[in-house]
């Protein structure tokens, strides 16, 4: 898999192009993708895209880490840990 | 603003779902020179069973050996769609209408005839602290090994039931991870009466090679009673009888075995029947795979059985599209239904532990609702999901209920309630509003 280089929060996060968002966010050492709606920290669950735990923005859209792809430059939003 | 126009597309036959059993059925239509399209919602074909990245394609059993054969033969075809969703199905003039959300657009596709191989997702016995972070599917941590080459963690802990368990510990080892034990639910004694029968061959083969790296490492009959986040680790809390047990680990991968993936099958008029020997609702279908209508469905959506199963499946589902019928094959899954029984039968979840589940613990995830305020709904007398749904907002949230409806339902079961299905409506999952409007936002 070919590195590339994304932005998360901003900082710069080295990836590999084509692999599941999630497993960048977490090999980057990024544990908390999102807050539940009482405020509880939620990251990576079921990993085939059922159950929306894993939802971050990437270049604007919400969509589910565990089933998007890494792209080159792709700039991504986490809900602070 | 102004609506945008989707673009229709006729075809003969289509497929939702690329997993094994969607592929099979691609290949018997191919082979007929039909017309088809295939349309699956990841980015990747292949499903769950499939999804390896390309350095790393295991061949080791004959199923997998003809999975990836029927991988490699679709592979770059312009009529199968990756990353395209079905969020609805709409009769009209007697004909049907799929909607595709594809590169933000809405396609709406008219098929002939529909094969629906949606497969199936984990179930779970939630416990407090469940959704910490650190705490992952039995299915997210293979996944993250085989398509990502990613370890969530140096050490890992295993806890639930099924013999999915032990076959990601072994992949996940196997890329260089630590599995510091493995909690089957299930008591030793159990397994070892039923299910020496149930393996065959290339099932036992299997088995034996996982076994021979873990089973030191194997405990049976113990349950999670709760989890902790201890740092950046998480701390374990397992039971058996009075006996407690501690661990620390970076991770604990949880799971129950499989439910079958319904929900397009419903919207596109097929029924569901509750059947707990195939893990849970299933869509109902004659043994040709026809639910009646111009639909047929193959795969874990008819009963939970592994992927073989799913092989046989497609094939037969495609062939009864094309009016045609293998005595073999259906020979073949009648062996694949009776070890489905079988293994559904061995590894399931005591009824009484639905009852046991605390009441601050989480089972709605997407809304936090915890089993207290179901607990208390139920006592008043609310039992229809409807009802429940109403008062307690499980099964609104962004899944729809695909994680929670499941427990729920065993919840009930458990309290002596007769299992009734979800409606289902569109979106079958979120869509970007922006895809309906012309030039719109997505």
């Amino acid at each position: 898999m070919k590195p590339v280089t994304i932005k998360v929060n901003g900082k710069s996060v080295r990836a590999r192009e084509g692999e599941m968002l999630a497993a960048a966010l977490l090999r980057a050492g990024i544990r908390v993708f999102r807050r539940s709606p009482q405020g509880q920290p939620r990251s990576l669950f079921c990993g085939m895209g059922t159950c929306f735990e894993c939802l971050v923005k990437a270049d604007g859209r919400w969509v589910r880490s565990c089933i998007t792809p890494v792209k080159e430059g792709m700039e991504v939003e986490v809900e602070e840990g | 603003m102004k609506r945008a126009k989707p673009q229709e597309i006729k075809t003969k036959a289509l497929i939702i779902g690329g997993g094994i059993a969607g592929l099979a059925a691609a290949t018997v239509l191919e082979d007929h020179g039909e017309d088809y399209i295939l349309v699956d919602e990841y980015p990747f074909m292949g499903g769950q069973y499939l999804r390896h990245r390309e350095e790393y394609i295991p061949r080791d059993t004959e199923t997998r050996k003809q999975g990836f054969a029927l991988l490699e033969k679709l592979k770059g075809k312009e009529n199968i769609w990756t990353s395209s969703l079905v969020f609805g199905c709409y009769n009209g003039n007697g004909e049907k209408a799929v909607a595709v959300s594809k590169d933000g657009r809405v396609f709406l596709i008219k098929p002939e005839k529909i094969i629906v191989a949606t497969g199936a997702r984990e179930k779970f016995l939630p416990f407090p602290g469940w959704t910490l972070p650190g705490i992952l599917s039995v299915g997210a941590v293979q996944a993250l090994v085989k398509t990502s080459g990613t370890l969530p963690g140096k050490e890992g802990i295993f806890a639930g039931t099924g013999p999915f368990l032990l076959a990601a510990a072994y992949e996940y080892e196997k890329a260089g991870g630590r599995v510091l034990g493995i909690f089957e639910l299930n008591p030793l004694a159990k397994l070892l009466k039923f299910l020496p029968h149930a393996l065959d061959k290339e099932k036992f083969k299997e088995a034996l090679r996982y076994l021979r790296l873990l089973w030191s490492r194997m405990k049976f009959g113990w349950k999670v009673e709760r989890a902790e986040a201890e740092g950046e680790k998480i701390k374990v809390v397992m039971s058996k009888g009075r006996a407690r047990k501690t661990l620390v680990g970076d991770f604990l991968a949880t799971g129950y075995g499989f439910s079958p993936n319904t929900e397009a099958a419903q919207i596109c008029g097929c029924e569901v029947e509750y059947k707990p020997e195939l893990g849970g609702f299933v869509v109902k279908t004659g043994e040709d795979l026809n639910c009646g209508d111009g639909v047929y469905a193959c795969g874990e959506v008819t009963g939970i059985g592994g992927a073989r199963k799913s092989l046989i499946e497609g094939k037969i589902a495609a062939l009864s599209l094309l009016g045609k019928k293998d005595e073999k094959l259906l020979n073949q899954r009648k062996r694949e239904l009776a070890f489905a029984r079988s293994l559904n039968f061995v590894f399931s979840v005591p009824r009484d532990l639905w009852k046991k589940i605390p009441d601050d613990t989480i089972i709605c995830r997407c809304e936090d609702v915890r089993m207290g305020d179901i607990k208390k709904v139920v006592e008043e007398g609310f039992s229809f999901l409807r009802e429940l749904k109403e008062t307690t907002r499980i099964t609104m949230g962004n899944c729809q209920g695909r994680t929670c409806f499941p427990i729920v339902t065993e919840y009930l079961r458990a309290m002596g309630k007769k299992p009734e299905p979800m409606s289902i409506r569109p979106p079958l999952k979120p869509v970007e509003t922006g895809i309906f409007v012309e030039g719109g936002e997505t």
